[in-house]
């Protein structure tokens, strides 16, 4: 993995705050897109979670991918249980992704890691989705989820790459 | 493709080529009957088999919760929601065994199974 950044502290929060504001936007904008499939998003929130995690610490991927999804509940509205479901898919997702990146560190491709966080992260949502109606039958629909997590993932992972050689050849 | 690309290739293999596979060999292929569940608990198995007559399915719940669900010989769906999203009304028709719409604000469900399902169950 590369060497994260070291930033001044107030570099930090104001960097923080830029990748807070940038995920909620994408995360608006993603809900002003016509809905294919139900459970079916591009996830472009999870290009700032893999920014951060790259030039910056796990910690403050998890501080933003939380305040993420509280405020955008709190902004965009969306019931305890739309929360319940961001918040299962968002936390496996990037628990999958810090582990990868972790153990894999140099020897894996963004693509890779985002795949595996978008895949994870409707798995998660399934698993919700499963405890509230109290029925494993909506394991039918993976299929679709999957598939779609696979491709999204990838498309993110590769606009992430884009950015991080963009990112690194100011630094 | 680096070391850790492989495994996540690997991984991913093992998960979805199974719930992509699978379905082809588990689903009937005629719908039999269609359960419709809130919080897991049976409201009403309907027919769908060949002699069901079309009809439509008022659910009320609680805070003003309604759904309509209409039948026809082999198929399904959530017609009307007035939940804030509609998915389970995006999910159109459910025709085969296996096919399920989740109304996740009301927490209700429609699954179909196949005809030799009910048997299964009720023993």
């Amino acid at each position: 993995m590369r060497s994260p950044v070291r930033f001044t502290p107030v570099r930090r929060t104001v960097l923080l705050s830029l990748a807070l504001t940038l995920a909620l936007a994408l995360n608006g904008f993603e809900r002003l897109l016509p809905v294919l499939l139900p459970g079916v998003k591009p996830g472009l929130a999870n290009v700032v979670s893999l920014l951060v995690l790259l030039f910056m610490d796990w910690k403050s991927a998890w501080v933003v991918l939380g305040l993420r999804i509280a405020m955008a509940t709190f902004f965009f509205g969306g019931n305890m249980l739309a929360f319940a479901c961001s918040s299962a898919g968002g936390v496996l997702s990037l628990s999958v992704m810090v582990l990868l990146l972790r153990v894999f560190g140099d020897q894996i491709s963004l693509p890779a890691v985002s795949v595996a966080g978008a895949v994870s992260h409707n798995l998660g949502q399934v698993m919700v989705v499963a405890f509230i109606v109290r029925s494993i039958a909506v394991a039918g629909y993976l299929p679709v989820l999957l598939f779609s997590g696979v491709v999204s993932g990838l498309a993110v992972g590769l606009l992430v790459s884009w950015i991080a050689a963009r990112i690194d050849s100011h630094l | 493709m680096k070391r850790g690309d492989r495994w996540v290739v690997l991984v991913l293999g093992l998960v979805v080529l199974p719930s992509l596979v699978l379905p082809l060999f588990v689903r009937g292929d005629e719908a039999g009957y269609a359960s419709i569940t809130r919080d897991g608990k049976l409201i009403e198995r309907v027919d769908l088999r060949g002699s069901a007559l079309p009809r439509r399915i008022e659910i009320l719940g609680e805070n003003g919760a309604c759904n309509v669900i209409q039948v026809e010989p082999g198929r399904v769906r959530m017609l009307e929601s007035n939940c804030p999203e509609g998915l389970c009304v995006m999910m159109g028709w459910l025709e085969k065994p296996g096919d399920t719409a989740v109304c996740l604000p009301h927490r209700l469900m429609i699954t179909v199974e196949g005809e030799g399902e009910l048997d299964a169950i009720s023993r």
